[in-house]
């Protein structure tokens, strides 16, 4: 936009500029422009508040095709053109009236008493004669205005305009009328400057007129116009993804494992015993059909897994001491938790020091409300090697807490089926006060002996979908998987997050 | 986890002295547990399901004694003998429930409440460790009005069975129990196709209970009772003798003198001697390995103190082992890591300072990451928005034909989440129309996992899907869209058959890859639009990114 104002905004203006609110066909008079110009400079100019409009419906009559080919209304003519007590016959040839014109002037003119017939008795018998009476009124008044300004508002004459109307003389509508008028009294000085180009542009760069230009001064206010043609990554994938960077940094390398799952690795290569509750069908999703999933656990590895759920294996563990069949841990599950990786990478003899992760979907029985989804992403860690202890855990937990920004901290003892000891780190949140953030701690013998493991590995699993939340401070879990694009390009750039969380 | 209702009163009692608000919250921090909410005398405490021996007033009263080193080491209850005796006919029970333990404890001073607790910690045992009584079953009996002392667990046929139950006004025979009785319709169907039942009477011909079912009115346990009985009948004899020890002894906490109940003329005379009461596994532990896993340089005394607050007995042995006497009711304790673990609380995990080792490994993101990140990043910056669906999706939403067989759940929380998506297309199509009152164009993209069934096997694949919303949504606006996105993540994908579905025809193509990766570009046919009730046309691209395979156990 080069001015304010268009030139034809600038006539409407003009024509406004003494305050007098008027309608549409008024200002289309005054400037000369056609009723759909005037019309779409009103939308504009009110749209940038130089004008006030007023909208309002009212009932209109307007002159019929009957009218217009009517000089005057019949009776009126015959009341102006009769003598005093004329003879019927020579008040027609006077009145230059044709016959059914003639019986209608006469009553109408009877019915609204201008004339009166009377009989008077002659030789010969009896001759009938016009009488004047009162001379016409309002009715052909109101009648020869309908046909000067083609419209008349009802309300000021209802009784003539209904009487005209009857006589298909009047046809009633209902218009809505624009009024309009200028916001305040304004100058032309004034309106001429909103004519003025006000933004520097190409041509008044190139044509040198940006001299002259006056550009008015612009208040930011972070007006934002809603569009979805920009791009925007997720925020919580890119949270996720910093999540992940900060482990990279720590020096984890990251795994990832397949979704369905052996309930091997899922349960009984972590020790969970088989008659668990985590097992049962309302807990965790199993898989329709039969899947090929390769490979299958080796067979001596399910031989010592076997023998720890029974009575602890070479473990010294006495095992949960009931009976451990393979046909359950080889059935298919949607993974409950990402553990089932870490199980799976300690199966590989990842070496003897060494850091994974991983950050991926998880899924539970959980009905769909504002604090479970039944699909979330743990974010799991292994640390393996010689000489690692509790207190390095502990360690762990506790720098991977500061690099959110997180400066207390507290731990919890824990209980999982697969660690001992376990822990449940704490972190103190300014709004949500202690939250739980942080379960963890070293894998039981009894898991890692049958995979061949023989230095402790420290393991943790963080739901950091509620970590998310506590981040971006949620209240509904359900918003991390929105699917209303407002949402997601109103949040805070999950990296510039993690800044403003910095000391 | 499990939540219990402590009496803060009877709480006082077993401890023996008034614990603050605060300082219980502390306790139960120590003991894995917090408090849920308050009454006006009690508190609901939510504790792990590890420790079964907790869940009541008396039994976190015991180890809150230990932590705060009022009582070490295994409690000191009275042991007293009994004229009770106790015979199982084993033959008879074969099939059933074969294995029965029984103690007696005398002089024990309870109320009301405390017999509320009890039986609600009954209930909480057989809910945790017994799958609502399909293990073993409790009973706990008044026996101050038998006439008999001397008991028989047998199989009884129904008929021979006639005894006021619990809760009933009328002597009932054991079909009648099954069938009328509340408690024999919610538990019949573990004694269901048997023609003979267990019961426990007296040589008199007194009926105490039908295990698992109900106990007679005639021992009926009241605020008065003082003289207890409690009896396991089950199917595994070491849970057996587990619960009856812990029922006993949590019974115990309320005063009384503890006697197990054994076989009339029993052979085992030694058994029957106080002094082999309590019955403990021993569990060495060799301090060294703690010292390696806690990181904590704690000398030998001081572990053996450690255990006795966690109530454990135990005798040093030579050089660093140390023999801890483990009550049998301790289930959770199952290698020495277990008792490290209670050491460890008693030190109290607030005193472990954490301590980051040296360990030094080189960190790294994954290449499925390396390769979605920079699908995400071209595409947002294509003027995308990134959408994040989930795997669980309604099969109902790929109506068309999809390039993998989708994986469906055999047990679905509810139809739109009944299967896991082979494609991203129907996520990102379904979140078109929540957003299509919106301004167009909508641009909008997700990279993310899909899984399906390919050739039998399960194939598990990293997608990149992006659609355009538009007035007009034709294939050269798509087409640029991606060849751009191409030149970014560095593909040189080549086009092959034209597709057919989901796309209208003549205007798909098949997106060829290398590595067997496949992808398709079009514009969506308008009947899957009308279907979906989308009102604008759309046009989009999907290909496989990264088609991993599991060649060692993880990707």
């Amino acid at each position: 936009m080069v001015a304010n104002i268009t030139e034809n905004e600038e006539r409407v203006l003009l024509a406004l500029k003494d305050g007098v609110e008027r309608n549409l066909e008024e200002v289309s008079k005054t400037t000369g422009l056609p009723d759909s110009a005037v019309a779409s400079a009103i939308e504009s100019l009110s749209m940038k508040n130089l004008l006030k409009k007023s909208t309002s419906t009212a009932v209109f009559a307007e002159p019929t095709e009957r009218a217009m080919r009517t000089s005057s209304l019949p009776e009126d003519s015959l009341y102006a053109t009769i003598g005093e007590g004329m003879t019927l016959s020579a008040a027609k040839s006077e009145s230059h009236l044709d016959d059914q014109s003639f019986n209608a002037a006469l009553a109408w003119g009877i019915k609204r008493g201008l004339i009166r017939l009377v009989q008077v008795g002659v030789q010969g018998g009896v001759e009938r004669r016009i009488e004047r009476l009162n001379p016409p009124q309002k009715l052909g008044e109101t009648f020869q205005r309908l046909k000067e300004q083609r419209r008349l508002p009802v309300n000021e004459t209802p009784a003539e305009l209904e009487v005209l109307r009857e006589r298909q003389l009047a046809a009633l509508k209902q218009r809505s009328e624009v009024r309009v008028k200028a916001g305040a009294e304004l100058s032309e000085d004034y309106i001429r400057s909103l004519r003025r180009p006000t933004v520097l542009s190409h041509k008044t760069l190139v044509d040198g007129s940006y001299r002259t230009l006056e550009v008015p001064p612009y208040q930011y206010a972070l007006r934002r116009k809603a569009s979805f043609h920009r791009g925007k990554n997720h925020f919580y994938l890119e949270f996720l993804q910093m999540v992940k960077e900060t482990l990279v940094a720590m020096g984890f390398e990251e795994m990832y494992g397949p979704y369905i799952e052996y309930e091997f690795w899922n349960f009984d290569a972590l020790f969970v015993p088989q008659d668990h509750i985590a097992r049962e069908a309302h807990q965790s999703y199993a898989i329709s059909g039969e899947p090929h999933l390769p490979p299958a656990p080796a067979k001596d590895l399910m031989r010592n897994v076997g023998e720890v759920h029974a009575a602890g294996g070479t473990t010294g563990s006495i095992g949960w001491g009931s009976h451990w069949s393979p046909e359950i841990a080889l059935r298919l599950v949607l993974r409950s938790h990402t553990t089932s990786v870490s199980a799976r990478k300690l199966g590989e003899h990842p070496g003897d020091s060494y850091k994974f992760f991983t950050i991926d979907r998880n899924f539970r029985r959980d009905p769909l409300d504002a604090t479970h989804l039944p699909e979330f992403q743990q974010c799991e860690g292994i640390v393996g090697g010689e000489h690692l202890t509790f207190r390095n855990l502990l360690g762990f937990l506790e720098e991977f807490a500061h690099s959110f920004g997180v400066t207390k901290i507290r731990f919890k003892p824990g209980y999982f089926p697969f660690t001992e000891p376990s822990v449940e780190a704490y972190i103190y949140h300014q709004n949500l006060g202690w939250v739980e953030a942080a379960p963890g701690g070293m894998f039981r013998p009894e898991v890692t002996a049958p995979l061949g493991i023989t230095h402790p590995v420290l393991a943790w699993g963080i739901g950091i979908t509620r970590f998310a939340m506590a981040y971006y401070g949620l209240n509904d879990i359900r918003e991390l998987v929105t699917q209303d694009l407002e949402t997601i390009l109103l949040k805070e750039e999950a990296v510039s997050k993690f800044a403003n969380n910095r000391d | 986890m499990p939540t219990i209702e402590i009496d803060r009163r009877t709480l006082t009692r077993i401890v023996g002295r008034e614990i603050g608000d605060a300082e219980l919250e502390e306790l139960l921090f120590n003991f894995k547990g917090e408090i849920q909410s308050r009454g006006t005398s009690t508190v609901a405490v939510e504790l792990n399901a590890d420790r079964v021996d907790l869940m009541c007033s008396a039994g976190l009263g015991r180890a809150f004694k230990g932590f705060l080193g009022l009582e070490l080491g295994f409690p000191r209850y009275p042991l007293a003998e009994t004229d009770f005796t106790l015979d199982v006919d084993t033959s008879s029970l074969r099939e059933k429930r074969p294995f029965m333990v029984a103690y007696v404890v005398k002089g024990v001073r309870l109320d009301e409440i405390s017999v509320r607790e009890l039986i609600d910690f009954q209930e909480r045992m057989h809910q945790i460790l017994s799958g609502n009584r399909l293990r073993f079953a409790i009973g706990v009996h008044d026996v101050s009005r038998l006439v008999s002392h001397r008991l028989t667990y047998c199989a009884v046929g129904s008929s021979s069975i006639s005894f006021i139950p619990l809760g009933a006004e009328r002597e009932m025979n054991a079909a009648q129990i099954l069938a009328e009785h509340p408690k024999g319709q919610e538990f019949s169907h573990l004694v269901a196709g048997w023609s003979s039942y267990p019961l426990l009477a007296t040589d008199a011909g007194e009926v105490l209970s039908m295990p698992p079912i109900i106990n007679g009115s005639l021992t009926q346990l009241t605020a008065h009772s003082t003289s207890l009985m409690v009896d396991v009948t089950g199917t595994d004899l070491t849970l057996v003798r587990s619960a009856a020890q812990l029922m006993a002894f949590t019974i115990a906490e309320f005063g009384g003198a503890v006697a197990k109940v054994l076989p009339s003329g029993a052979a085992d005379v030694e058994a029957a001697k106080p002094a082999n009461l309590p019955e403990m596994r021993e569990m060495e532990l060799d301090c060294d390995y703690l010292r390696g896993i806690l990181g904590l340089p704690l000398k030998k005394s001081s572990i053996a103190s450690l255990l006795g607050r966690a109530r454990f007995d135990s005798v040093s042995q030579r050089g660093n082992r140390i023999i801890a006497k483990v009550p049998l009711y301790r289930l959770d304790i199952m290698h020495q890591v277990d008792l490290i673990e209670d050491v460890a609380m008693m030190y109290g995990y607030q005193n472990i300072g954490p301590e980051r080792p040296y360990h030094a490994t080189n960190g790294s993101l994954h290449t499925i990451t390396l390769i979605t990140e920079g699908a995400r990043r071209s595409l947002s910056s294509l003027g995308f928005i990134e959408v994040n669906n989930m795997l669980l999706c309604a099969s109902s939403a790929s109506f068309w034909s999809q390039p993998l067989d989708m994986i469906r759940l055999s047990n679905p929380m509810s139809h739109d989440m009944d299967s896991l998506r082979s494609s991203l297309l129907p996520g990102l199509l379904s979140s078109l129309t929540k957003n299509q009152n919106k301004p167009k164009p909508i641009h909008i993209f997700e990279v993310g996992p899909v899984v399906g069934i390919r050739d039998g096997s399960y194939v598990q694949s990293y997608n990149a899907c992006a659609l355009v919303c538009d007035n007009v949504a034709s294939c050269d606006i798509i087409e640029d869209f991606f060849a751009q996105f191409c030149l970014d993540t560095g593909l040189t994908p080549s086009f092959g058959d034209r597709a057919g579905d989901p796309f209208l025809a003549g205007r798909g193509s098949i997106i060829l890859l290398p590595d067997k990766r496949q992808g398709r570009i079009g514009e969506v046919s308008p009947e899957i639009l009308r279907r979906i009730g989308l009102d604008y046309p759309v046009a989009c691209f999907e290909l496989e990114l990264c088609l991993p395979s599991l060649r060692r156990l993880t990707y």
